[in-house]
């Protein structure tokens, strides 16, 4: 049920026959406290008969405690009963408690009205706590994710991309730092020059863009395998990829200082999750050799630890020549698993008979990829 | 709201909704299934409900599911009148019991309200917001609750 200020009134007459499902009344309820003052009967108007005439003299004939000039027999218990629901000014209750002193007698009437409030028997418990609980997957990960889904960064190092034609891509590197979001069809889009930040950017090369927008029927196809289950929680953003062969070798040194876990080749690819504030910080790591981590075994997350070596256990592949397309798929996958993310890779030929990599996410998700090859 | 708050929320509130529902039905078997069912539509509406009023949330719910089903059984007297009690001096061991005993004769309007007063502490508005009730009247159901609960206990020297 979706209630709004335009359909409150259907509701509410429905809730005054008894008619709403009670779930739906808590929803009608609520919506009315956070809308104060609203009239939900006011799309109906003012009765026929009132032509919008009313009394505007109300509040000054309400009364309180106070306007009561004496307290007698009548009255008592309603101030006793006032006094418990600490509706009485300070007052008030002094002048209560002298008209107790003046009648002893009215002491127990009293008390016993001050034991009229009800105690809940805290023995009793409710037996079914455990069937309304649900199971929560991955709950590290998505207290993790909620401020890394802002913005991320993803490297790809040395990529070495057979064409179609038979010739080979020099490696090239890719970082994705995202910046926002977007929703487009599903297109790969014209490509745009741009120059790239780096300063190690060589002349020789072509700047391509691409974008793709993942779609749960689409995904990884080259290799036969599908796109990932759609994430828990999904990274939200745009993405844009700049080539830099420059920080191949900062991502290298990187991934040699998880030397215990990871399993190095000097042809490999790896996607990393960085903190989008302080962007000195790696998240999370995953490469085609399995999965590397760095923030969070430090951190002694002993769950997620064990979880990432067991998924890495799960993706080592056996590679022994270095395929790009395989070893991008493995890195996304693995990079999936690690973060709950939902990225995938598409394996697009270019009008030059080239494959051309595009990695896109979640349904809710864009990346607009800027990728730089080597050219011909 | 996540999923870890919507089970703690089970263990926060699941015991004090079971108890406010058992005191306004006496069933504790139907009162068990009530508070389930207010979960269930707490679970169906997890992305729509704020975890700062799932409390209010669930006791709006509860209080509505109660009414719908004491109707069903024909014992909700929409007018929320005190029943007209001839109070005979009984004798009761304590004065839980002959609250207990007073409290289950209330009309279900008013028992409610003061449950939810003084078992939950809600303010009038609070109460007023969850049953859909006006300000003024749960006042007036909590004053003429109380006055009948005060009748029926009768005299101080009756119950002890």
């Amino acid at each position: 049920m979706k209630i709004s200020r335009e359909n409150i009134a259907h509701y509410y007459i429905l809730h005054l026959e008894g008619k709403l499902d009670p779930g739906d009344a808590a929803e009608l309820m609520l919506f009315l406290s956070q809308n104060p003052g609203l009239d939900p009967l006011d799309e109906t108007g003012p009765p026929a008969y009132s032509n919008g005439i009313h009394f505007l003299r109300k509040d000054l004939l309400k009364k309180d405690y106070q306007n009561i000039i004496s307290i007698t027999e009548e009255n008592f218990e309603e101030f006793c009963i006032a006094r418990m629901e600490g509706q009485l000014g300070r007052d008030d209750i002094q002048r209560l408690e002298g008209y107790i002193r003046l009648n002893p007698e009215k002491e127990k009437e009293s008390q016993l009205i001050s034991l009229l409030r009800l105690e809940p028997d805290e023995k009793v418990k409710f037996r079914r706590k455990a069937h309304l609980k649900k199971s929560v997957p991955f709950t590290p990960w998505r207290k993790i994710l909620i401020p890394v889904a802002v913005a991320a960064s993803l490297a790809a190092v040395w990529l070495l991309v057979p064409g179609d034609d038979g010739k080979i891509e020099t490696p090239v590197v890719a970082t994705i730092t995202k910046s926002g979001i977007t929703e487009q069809n599903q297109a790969t889009l014209p490509l745009e020059n741009e120059t790239p930040a780096s300063s190690e950017s060589d002349n020789t090369m072509e700047e391509q863009e691409y974008s793709s927008v993942v779609n749960e029927a689409s995904g990884i196809t080259e290799s036969g395998s599908t796109a990932p289950e759609p994430a828990l929680l999904q990274p939200e953003g745009e993405a844009e990829i700049i080539a830099d062969p420059g920080d191949a070798k900062e991502q290298h040194a990187l991934m040699q200082a998880d030397e215990a876990l990871a399993v190095m080749d000097s042809e490999s690819i790896s996607l990393d999750r960085i903190d989008p504030v302080n962007t000195d910080i790696l998240l999370a790591q995953a490469d085609n050799n399995g999965i590397l981590t760095r923030e969070y075994l430090r951190n002694d997350n002993l769950s997620f630890t064990e979880r990432a070596l067991l998924s890495r256990a799960e993706i080592v592949p056996e590679i022994s020549d270095i395929d790009f397309w395989q070893a991008t798929v493995l890195a996304v996958k693995g990079f999936n698993i690690l973060t709950e993310a939902d990225i995938f890779v598409e394996r697009i030929p270019g009008d030059d008979g080239k494959v051309k990599i595009s990695l896109g996410a979640g349904e809710k998700t864009l990346f607009a990829a800027r990728f730089r090859s080597e050219g011909m | 709201m996540t999923v870890p708050e919507y089970n703690k929320s089970v263990d926060d509130y699941s015991d004090g909704l079971y108890r406010f529902v058992l005191k306004n039905l006496g069933r504790a078997d139907v009162s068990e299934d009530i508070v389930q069912d207010t979960y269930e539509k707490l679970w169906v509406r997890i992305s729509t409900v704020d975890c700062n009023k799932v409390k209010s949330y669930l006791f709006t719910t509860a209080y509505h599911t109660l009414i719908d089903y004491l109707r069903k059984e024909n014992r909700y007297s929409p007018l929320s009148e005190s029943p007209d009690v001839a109070f005979e001096p009984v004798h009761y061991d304590g004065i839980k019991e002959a609250l207990d005993k007073a409290v289950a004769m209330l009309p279900p309007d008013q028992k409610a309200v003061i449950t939810l007063r003084d078992y939950e502490g809600y303010s009038y508005d609070e109460i007023a917001e969850m049953t859909g009730l006006s300000e003024s009247q749960v006042k007036v159901y909590i004053f003429r609750g109380r006055m009948f609960l005060r009748k029926c206990l009768g005299n101080m020297e009756t119950i002890l």
